[in-house]
């Protein structure tokens, strides 16, 4: 009887070692992931013919510290490692590129796509956003990499143009966004016009009139720092991250420009731990630094810089309460954008001169591009309307229409700077009014851009 | 020695202790250090802490006679002398913290490193032999997420304008089942199964009364994952054991949901958010020897390698740079048992004391914490109580961090176990 006890005693005993060695095998089993059709991104340090992208059908993605990127299938690869020794393959360094912004298996909320930010985008999505619409649409956009950030992030500009890789004379317009870190929707309407222009090419006519004739060159995310840091760490964040002599963070990038930067201290100011902190010197900061390289090697016509909240629409001057030489132009630009705007969801963006309308402010961009290139600048401010209506906050459900609303104002503007391309000050124009008038050269003060559509 | 001795023995190693802990709480922790999910105290986080452990420079890979060798060596079970035995170990830890989240990092700055104080149940387990098989399962907290809670106001001429409130709490607990077994007089080996479950909870509230207007931030994560850890004890002689202990890499999941919104007497704003994030954890293999000087007094030295540089973490959806590298942790302890009679029973003192460095894996500041480590108790037959102590000072940071684990473990012994079994048997 006790043997039998302890036999029986014994067996169940192994069942439950097997049991145990079972659980723990399986536990480390999965079974494999379904995966989409192998692509791989390859880099070489030389740009490549059309006739050779076209052959090995490349596309391209990226140019970055002198080397091409493009995205290939993994079956040419074998045989493009024979024909381009110096062939990188880059795919794990794009780790966002292939991956979907919700995994597959999410049983999250369908409303909330993206985790702490919702349906905005965090740098890293604007990033995956950005080098999905240049590789799906090569022909008319192409991914900079214009700077980077004090934390090593990228500062993005995407080129929509009919041959984003040439330096052609054509008009260029920026739209910006993304300066201040907690200014979400600023990020999200430069992102999203952009991927309607690249979408909507082939079909929509006036699309393809002004991507033909001009160059789009959009960089939604100034301030990829301050963003994440808005996301993952405190809401209302408004600048860099630049760590301060004074041991505080940041310098607020829309007064770090260097057009009457400082001027005053009640447009901004020289205490780092402020809000308006216009950092140590003009353009110290390498975001800011970005852009303005950006504008010195291309061809700029216009420029929106989006902001939030507001609903204004302003232009220059900001550091000081008076007119431009060129109000009437830019008011009228002002006013006829805002009245587009209005037509859409019957929403009002208040025009107006930056200075008067909201406060002043030394070192922005807007004053900056109109101080410097004499041409239009536009500081849009997003919804809401004031502070009480959300400030900050957008509803995601009122983004669509908040995008919506400003994509008339941007093509009015388009076409405005195709139209009035090549300005009164561009070689060509001063030629063909020297050979006309039989006179000599005039060297004045260039200035802004006039057009037929101008009253 | 006699029982006067050893009273006086006990009380200068506490007056030693208390004495200490002022000169350790003036200093601090890394900046780096204290990111989402940093683990209170160090990142290097290895079986389970028992006063035994603590006391003798964490010693967990040639930890004998201790149920917490479940989680650190399982083969150590089998190696040991004692039979059936209950433990039990509370813990107390003490960290200073400068850098975390919003503080220090631009918007709310502090003159000085916060304080963030824990305390709870760290393992409670049983361990038993049946065949020549040792079979244990644990209860542990191994992870602790907490931070210190900051309630900041702003006011001006005697008017409340902002407040902000933050906290962050969460542990990582461990269920744990594991078997070893002697393979001849030399070799033991151990597997353990341990699975995961825990939290980490974030809650921000920025309340602007001029405006009435109430911002938040809440993000709630609950954790978990299985993993395997695998020992090896090999004894050469009576005196010199050498153990190897291995967790393969694997996988903790954390599945999120989070808030983030505006109210105003206008409007609402809400955006919720959601995540299901899988971050691997690194593979962590260690070595040790035990070497037995005499009877009473033997030492042990422990090197353990964390393969941080594979560590990769996804939060809400977002893969986060963690830029690390591996780090060696090396520690080494003493232990010393006395014995004497008392009440006409035969006592057991045991003494420990240890070293250990345990370097930070973050790469933008050399970080490392170097401790020192105490303890000592008193038992018999039937029972075993141990208080330890570790005291760890940071340097690398610049802030002086501090880590800082007071441990206490009962341990119930054979002789107990079989007089409480034998009692029920009579009823």
């Amino acid at each position: 009887m006790r043997t039998r006890k302890k036999a029986s005693l014994s067996l169940s005993f192994h069942f439950i070692l097997l049991f145990i060695l079972l659980l723990a095998a399986t536990s480390f089993f999965r079974p494999a992931e379904a995966q989409n059709p192998k692509q791989e991104i390859i880099s070489l340090p030389h740009r490549l013919s059309v006739e050779i992208i076209n052959k090995w059908e490349l596309d391209p993605l990226l140019e970055q510290r002198g080397r091409s990127y493009f995205l290939v299938s993994s079956e040419k690869l074998s045989q493009l490692k024979q024909v381009f020794p110096s062939l990188r393959v880059e795919t794990a360094n794009f780790p966002h590129l292939f991956k979907p912004r919700v995994s597959p298996t999410s049983k999250a909320n369908p409303l909330t796509q993206g985790g702490l930010n919702g349906a905005y985008h965090s740098y890293s999505e604007t990033a995956a956003e950005l080098k999905k619409m240049a590789s799906s649409h090569p022909q008319i956009a192409r991914l900079y990499i214009l700077g980077q950030s004090l934390e090593n992030r990228n500062v993005y500009g995407l080129k929509i143009s009919k041959n984003p890789g040439l330096v052609e004379d054509e008009p260029g317009l920026a739209l910006i966004g993304g300066h201040h870190a907690r200014e979400w929707i600023s990020v999200e309407v430069p992102l999203l016009i952009a991927q309607h222009l690249v979408d909507n090419y082939s079909s929509n006519q006036s699309i393809r009139n002004i991507i033909d004739r001009a160059a789009i060159w959009v960089i939604p995310l100034v301030n990829p720092d301050g963003l994440d840091y808005s996301i993952f760490n405190y809401r209302l964040w408004r600048k860099n991250r630049r760590l301060n002599p004074d041991g505080s963070f940041g310098v607020d990038l829309n007064r770090n420009y260097s057009f009457q930067w400082g001027c005053d201290n009640q447009g901004s100011s020289p205490n780092p731990s402020s809000d308006t902190y216009r950092g140590s010197a003009p353009l110290s900061e390498p975001e800011t630094l970005a852009v303005s390289q950006l504008f010195q090697e291309h061809n700029f016509a216009a420029a929106i810089s989006y902001h939030s909240y507001s609903q204004t629409i302003l232009y220059p001057w900001s550091y000081a309460d008076q007119p431009t030489e060129d109000e009437a132009l830019l008011q009228w630009l002002a006013e006829q954008m805002s009245r587009l705007i209005f037509q859409v969801h019957g929403r009002e963006y208040h025009p107006g001169r930056s200075s008067s309308s909201l406060y002043l402010s030394n070192g922005d961009f807007a004053d900056w591009v109109y101080g410097l290139f004499k041409i239009p600048a536009f500081t849009v401010e997003l919804p809401p309307v004031d502070f009480l209506s959300g400030g900050f906050f957008n509803p995601e459900n009122d983004l669509r229409s908040i995008v919506e609303e400003n994509l008339p104002a941007v093509l009015f503007l388009a076409e405005w700077v195709v139209d009035n391309y090549p300005p009164a000050n561009h070689p060509a124009k001063i030629k063909e009014r020297l050979e006309d008038q039989g006179k000599n050269l005039v060297k004045k003060k260039s200035k802004l851009l006039t057009g037929k559509e101008w009253p | 020695m006699n029982y006067g001795r050893q009273v006086r023995v006990l009380f200068i190693f506490f007056i030693t202790y208390l004495l200490f802990i002022p000169n350790v709480l003036k200093a601090q922790l890394s900046p780096e250090q204290y990111l989402e999910e940093s683990p209170l105290g160090s990142w290097n986080n290895f079986g389970a802490d028992s006063a035994p452990s603590l006391g003798a420079g964490l010693r967990q890979i040639v930890l004998l006679n201790s149920g917490a060798s479940l989680l650190g060596n399982p083969a150590a079970l089998a190696a040991g002398s004692s039979g059936s035995v209950l433990d039990f170990s509370f813990r107390f830890q003490q960290a200073r913290l400068y850098k975390f989240w919003m503080v220090n990092t631009g918007v709310l700055s502090t003159t000085g490193n916060l304080n963030c104080l824990t305390a709870g149940l760290s393992y409670a387990g049983f361990s038993g032999r049946i065949k020549g098989w040792t079979l244990a399962g644990a209860y542990a907290q191994t992870e602790n997420y907490s931070r210190p809670q900051i309630d900041y106001s702003l006011s001006r001429d005697g008017l409340l304008y902002e407040q902000l409130l933050l906290s962050q709490t969460g542990r990582q607990e461990v269920y744990a089942v594991g078997l070893a077994r002697s393979l001849g007089r030399r070799l033991s080996f151990g597997l353990t199964l341990a699975v995961l479950n825990g939290y980490l909870r974030r809650n921000f509230v920025e309340i602007l009364w001029v405006d009435n207007v109430n911002l938040k931030d809440v993000r709630n994560q609950k954790i978990s994952g299985r993993y395997l850890v695998f020992g090896l004890l090999y004894q050469f002689n009576e005196k010199l054991a050498l153990g190897w202990s291995l967790i393969p890499p694997y996988t903790r999941k954390f599945q999120g949901t989070s808030l983030s919104a505006f109210y105003s007497e206008e409007t609402q704003v809400e955006i919720p958010g959601a995540g299901n994030d899988r971050v691997r954890m690194p593979l962590i293999t260690g070595l040790g020897a035990f070497y037995k000087i005499s009877a009473a007094l033997d030492i042990s030295a422990e090197a353990i390698y964390f393969g941080w540089k594979s560590y990769t973490f996804n939060y809400f959806g977002e893969t986060l740079e963690r830029n690390f590298k591996n780090i060696l942790r090396l520690s080494s302890g003493l232990s010393y048992k006395s014995t004497f009679r008392f009440l006409r029973k035969q006592w057991e003192a045991p003494y420990y004391a240890g070293i250990m460095i345990d370097p930070q894996p973050m790469t933008d500041v050399r970080s490392t914490y170097y401790y020192l480590t105490f303890g000592s108790g008193m038992g018999n037959a039937d029972f075993l109580l141990i208080l330890s102590t570790a005291i760890g000072l940071e340097k690398g940071s610049g802030h002086n961090l501090t880590n800082q684990k007071v441990c206490l473990s009962l341990q119930l012994r054979p002789a107990l176990l079989n007089k409480f079994i034998g009692c029920r048997k009579q009823k």
